[in-house]
C-alpha cells in the first residue's frame, strides 16, 4: 500500500480538490484506494456525500483497528472507499499528544489496512502541527500543492527547514503548483524561479478553474462532472506523474 | 434434455465458492416479470436509473478445467482477456485490446502475466470456448437524503448463446457498500416482501457449460462407486460403462485434433478396458471376453501411430535443450518429418474414428454390457461378491510385483526391468478399478508409493524406447546432405549419449524406491487389506 500525503501548511491552495480527484482517479485505474480525511472542516467527506457515524471520534481514531474498520464507507465508486473525518479530530493533535508513541502512532493504526488496498490518500489539516508530524512520517509521499506566489514559497521553505530539523526524509516530498493562472505574471515568474532553484517540483499543474471550485456544488470528483475539461486533463498528468513515482 | 443439463450446470455452479465481494443474489417468482420489479422498485424506493448495458462474454478453459480446478476464470470480452479470480472475485490478469489472435494454447497468447498464468496449468491442453453468455444489465443506484448512493441493484438478464433455451433467466444482484449496511438489510426484507428468493451466485461467475459436448466434471480417472457385497458382474460393468463414457467424450477432441490429451486419454481407458478385460476374470464367459479383447486391441492398434508421434512431437523442446544451442537445428529435419508423418496419422486415426467399424465395435459392446447378465457355468466368478474377487486379484498381483522387484539388481537387463513396469500398471489399475471398496486413506497411501515406482520405472521406460526409435531414425529416413546431414547426426548422437546417461541414473534410483514400496508399513498395510487373512 503506498500511502500518500496532500498537505499544505497554508489553507485554500486546492488541497482537498487534488485531494478527491487523485483518489477517484485511482480507483477507477483499478487499484483499491482509501482517502483518509483527517482534516476536521470535512471537505473530502463532503465531497463524496459521506457523515461518519455518530459515535465516531477521535479516540476511536486513536485506537484504531476494528474502530477504523467499522467506520470506513464506501463511496459512489468502485475501489474507492473512504474513512470520513470528524469535527472532533480538532482535538487530534491533544489525543496523540497524550500518547507513549506519539509522532508515530498514525503510521502504526496505518499499517492494519496494508493489505486492503494499493493505495492510501490522507487529506490534511493545514498548520503545522502534532498531526502533520503523524502524516509526514507515515508517508511513503508528501504532496505539496504550491500556489505560484511569494507566500507559499516561504511556506514551502518552512517546511524544508522543519524536516530538516526533525530528522525526516526530504525526499518524500514532491510539489506541484496548484490554482495556476498563467496569465499572471506573478504566477510565470514565482514558477519560473522555483523552477531554476530545484527542488522537486512536479511536470503537472492544476490550472484554476470553474469547474474544480464547483466540485462543492456537484459533490463530486471533476473527472466524474466535466470528464473532458482541461482541469481533467490535468489530475491525469498529475496522477500518471505520481503513480510513477510510486512506482506502481 | 436441454432442461437436464441447464438443472445440472445450475447445481455445478452453486459448489462454486462465493466472490469475496458483498453481493446477495435473487431470482424473480415466477408471477413477477421484469419489467413489473422495475417498476416497483423505482415507485416504492428513491432510485435513480442507469443507463443499461449490454455485455457478451465468452468462457475459456480446458476440456477437463483446469483453470476452475485453479479457482480461475479466463474471459473474453470483445478484444479483451481476463483472468478472475473466483474465489476473491477480483481480476488476476488482463491483457487488452489484442485484435488478430485467436489463441488455442497458452504459447498463442503473446508474452504478458496472462499467459504466465495460465502457462503451468494448461500445459499442452488447448482452450475451448465453454460458453458464450450476454447479460444485459440494469444498474439502480438506491440514494439517501444526501443522494449518496447507499446500495446498488443490478438486474441482469442472462443469455447463453451457444443454446436454444429462449426462457429469460433474471438474476437480481444486491451490492452492499461498505459502511451502509443498516440499508442493505432493510432492502433486503423488502425484497423478501415481493417474493424474490435468494439464490447462489451470478451464473456469470462460473465458467461452465450447458453444451452436451463438454461434460461438466469430466476427469481421466476412474469414477464409480462400488459396494463390497454387489455382483463382480454388476461391478465389472460399472467400471467398464465408466471407462466407455470416458472413450466417447473424448472422440470429438481426437477428431476435431484440439489437443493431445484427448487421443492420451481415450487411449488410457481402452488400456484399462483391456486390462479389466484380462484381470477380472470369469465375469463373463470366455467367448465374450476373448472377443471383446480382440475389439479393443484392434481399436488400441488403431490409435497408436498417431500417439507416438505425438509422444515424440512433445519432446521436441526438452530434446533441444539437452544440446548445446549450435547444434539444435540439426533436429528440424527430424521433427519436420515427424510432423509430416503426424498429419497423416491424424487423418487415418479420425477415419477409423468415424468408420462404421469402430462404431459398431462401440455399440456391441455397449449393448453387451446393457444387457449381459450372470451366468456361472459359463462365468464362474459373475455372482461371486466382488470384494472377494478384488482382494484375490490385487493380492495375486501385489505378491508378483514384489517377487520381480526384489530380484532386480544394478546389472538386470532392461527387458526384465521392462516386464516388472508392466506387472506394476497391471497392479496400478486393479487398484484404481476397485479402490471405492477400501479405506480411502489406505488405498491412497499403497497407490502413491507404487506411483512412485511406477514413475521411476515409466521414465527408465520412455528413455530406452526414445534411443531406440532415434537409432531407428537415423537408419530409415533420408536426412538430406553434406553438412545439414552431419549436423543432424551429430544432434541425434549427442541424443542418444545424453538418454543413456539418464537412463542408468534411474536405474541407481530404482532401489531407493522400490525399497520404499516393499517396506514394513506398505506390505503390512497391502496385507491387512488385500490378503485373505
Amino acid at each position: 500500500m503506498k500511502k500518500i500525503a496532500i498537505y499544505s501548511m497554508k489553507g485554500g491552495v486546492g488541497k482537498t480538490a487534488a485531494c478527491v480527484n487523485l483518489a477517484y482517479l485511482a480507483s477507477a485505474d483499478g487499484f483499491n484506494t482509501l482517502l483518509c480525511d483527517l482534516d476536521p472542516q470535512g471537505a473530502s467527506t463532503y465531497y463524496f456525500r459521506i457523515r461518519a457515524s455518530k459515535n465516531f471520534n477521535t479516540n476511536k481514531f486513536i485506537k484504531g483497528g476494528k474502530y477504523i474498520d467499522k467506520n470506513i464507507k464506501g463511496t459512489d465508486f468502485p475501489n474507492l472507499d473512504l474513512l470520513p473525518s470528524k469535527l472532533s479530530y480538532r482535538n487530534l493533535d491533544l489525543a496523540l499528544d497524550a500518547l507513549k508513541n506519539s509522532k508515530k502512532r498514525l503510521k502504526q493504526i496505518l499499517s492494519e489496512l496494508e493489505d486492503d488496498y494499493d493505495y492510501l490518500f490522507m487529506d490534511c489539516p493545514p498548520g503545522i502541527s502534532l498531526v502533520s508530524e503523524n502524516v509526514f512520517n507515515a508517508a511513503d509521499l508528501i504532496l505539496v500543492p504550491l500556489i505560484p506566489t511569494t507566500l507559499s514559497e516561504l511556506t514551502y521553505e518552512k517546511l524544508l527547514k522543519f524536516f530538516e530539523k526533525n530528522d525526516i526524509n526530504p525526499k518524500k516530498i514532491h510539489t506541484f503548483f496548484s490554482m495556476v493562472e498563467s496569465r499572471k505574471t506573478l504566477h510565470r515568474e514565482t514558477m519560473d524561479k522555483l523552477a531554476r532553484e530545484g527542488g522537486n517540483i512536479l511536470e503537472s499543474q492544476i490550472p484554476y478553474r470553474s469547474d474544480i471550485e464547483k466540485m462543492g456544488i456537484y459533490r463530486e470528483p471533476v473527472p466524474v462532472t466535466s470528464p473532458h475539461s482541461d482541469s481533467t486533463q490535468a489530475y491525469n498528468k498529475l496522477w500518471d506523474e505520481i503513480k510513477a513515482i510510486s512506482n506502481h | 434434455m436441454l432442461e437436464a443439463l441447464i438443472q445440472e450446470y445450475f447445481a455445478y455452479i452453486k459448489q462454486m465458492p462465493a466472490p469475496l465481494e458483498k453481493s446477495d443474489y435473487y431470482t424473480l417468482p415466477d408471477n413477477l416479470e421484469r419489467v413489473e420489479l422495475l417498476r416497483r422498485l423505482t415507485t416504492d424506493h428513491s432510485f435513480i436509473l442507469d443507463p443499461p448495458h449490454k455485455k457478451k462474454e465468452e468462457f475459456l478453459d480446458t476440456f477437463d478445467r483446469r483453470l476452475h480446478s485453479a479457482n480461475l476464470v479466463l474471459i473474453k470480452e470483445g478484444s479483451s482477456y481476463y483472468l478472475r479470480d473466483l474465489i476473491q472475485g477480483r481480476t488476476v490478469a488482463l491483457l487488452e485490446d489484442t485484435k488478430n489472435i485467436n489463441p488455442k494454447f497458452w504459447w498463442d497468447f503473446p508474452k504478458c502475466s496472462l499467459r504466465a498464468e495460465i502457462k503451468p496449468l494448461c500445459d499442452i491442453r488447448a482452450l475451448l470456448s465453454l460458453a458464450k453468455i450476454e447479460r444485459s444489465i440494469a444498474t439502480l443506484r438506491l440514494l439517501n437524503k444526501d443522494k449518496k448512493t447507499v446500495l446498488l441493484t443490478y438486474i441482469k438478464d442472462l443469455k447463453m448463446l451457444n443454446s436454444s433455451e429462449t426462457k429469460p433467466n433474471i438474476v437480481v444482484q444486491i451490492k452492499q457498500l461498505r459502511g451502509y449496511e443498516e440499508q442493505a438489510g432493510e432492502f433486503k426484507q423488502y425484497l423478501n416482501t415481493l417474493g424474490l428468493e435468494v439464490t447462489d451466485g451470478d451464473i456469470i461467475s462460473a465458467a461452465g457449460s450447458i453444451d452436451g459436448k463438454y461434460p461438466l466434471n469430466y476427469s481421466s480417472k476412474i469414477n464409480v462407486h462400488l459396494k463390497p457385497g454387489m455382483k463382480s458382474l454388476e461391478a465389472a460393468k460399472l467400471i467398464f460403462q465408466n471407462l466407455l463414457e470416458t472413450m466417447r467424450v473424448n472422440e470429438f477432441g481426437i477428431i476435431e485434433d484440439i489437443d493431445t490429451e484427448f487421443l492420451h486419454d481415450f487411449r488410457v481407458a481402452v488400456r484399462r478396458t483391456r486390462s479389466a478385460l484380462s484381470q477380472i476374470k470369469a465375469v463373463f464367459s470366455l467367448e465374450d471376453t476373448l472377443k471383446f479383447k480382440d475389439e479393443f486391441s484392434a481399436i488400441g492398434k488403431a490409435t497408436n501411430e498417431l500417439r507416438d508421434l505425438d509422444v515424440y512431437l512433445l519432446t521436441e523442446d526438452s530434446y533441444k535443450n539437452m544440446l548445446p544451442e549450435d547444434l539444435r537445428a540439426g533436429l528440424d529435419p527430424l521433427f519436420g518429418s515427424l510432423a509430416e508423418q503426424r498429419k497423416k496419422a491424424k487423418k487415418v486415426c479420425a477415419e477409423f474414428l468415424e468408420s462404421d467399424t469402430y462404431k459398431e465395435s462401440i455399440k456391441t459392446w455397449d449393448d453387451f454390457l446393457r444387457n449381459t447378465e450372470s451366468d456361472p457355468k459359463l462365468a464362474p466368478n459373475s455372482e461371486r461378491p466382488v470384494i472377494d474377487l478384488a482382494k484375490e486379484n490385487i493380492w495375486k498381483k501385489y505378491s508378483r510385483v514384489i517377487k520381480l522387484g526384489r530380484k532386480i539388481q544394478s546389472n538386470t537387463p532392461d527387458p526384465e526391468i521392462h516386464r516388472l513396469r508392466i506387472e506394476c500398471k497391471k497392479l496400478r489399475y486393479l487398484l484404481e478399478f476397485f479402490s471405492s471398496l477400501f479405506p480411502e486413506d489406505d488405498i491412497k497411501t499403497v497407490i502413491q508409493h507404487l506411483k512412485k515406482l511406477q514413475d521411476n520405472l515409466g521414465d527408465f521406460n520412455d528413455l530406452y524406447v526414445q534411443q531406440q526409435s532415434l537409432k531407428k531414425f537415423l537408419n530409415q529416413t533420408d536426412i538430406g546432405y553434406d553438412h545439414s546431414k552431419q549436423k543432424t547426426l551429430a544432434a541425434a548422437g549427442g541424443l542418444v549419449s545424453v538418454l543413456y546417461q539418464r537412463q542408468n541414473n534411474l536405474r541407481k534410483k530404482f532401489k531407493e524406491n522400490f525399497d520404499e514400496f516393499s517396506d514394513k508399513e506398505t506390505t503390512v498395510l497391502s496385507k491387512k487389506l488385500f490378503s485373505k487373512g
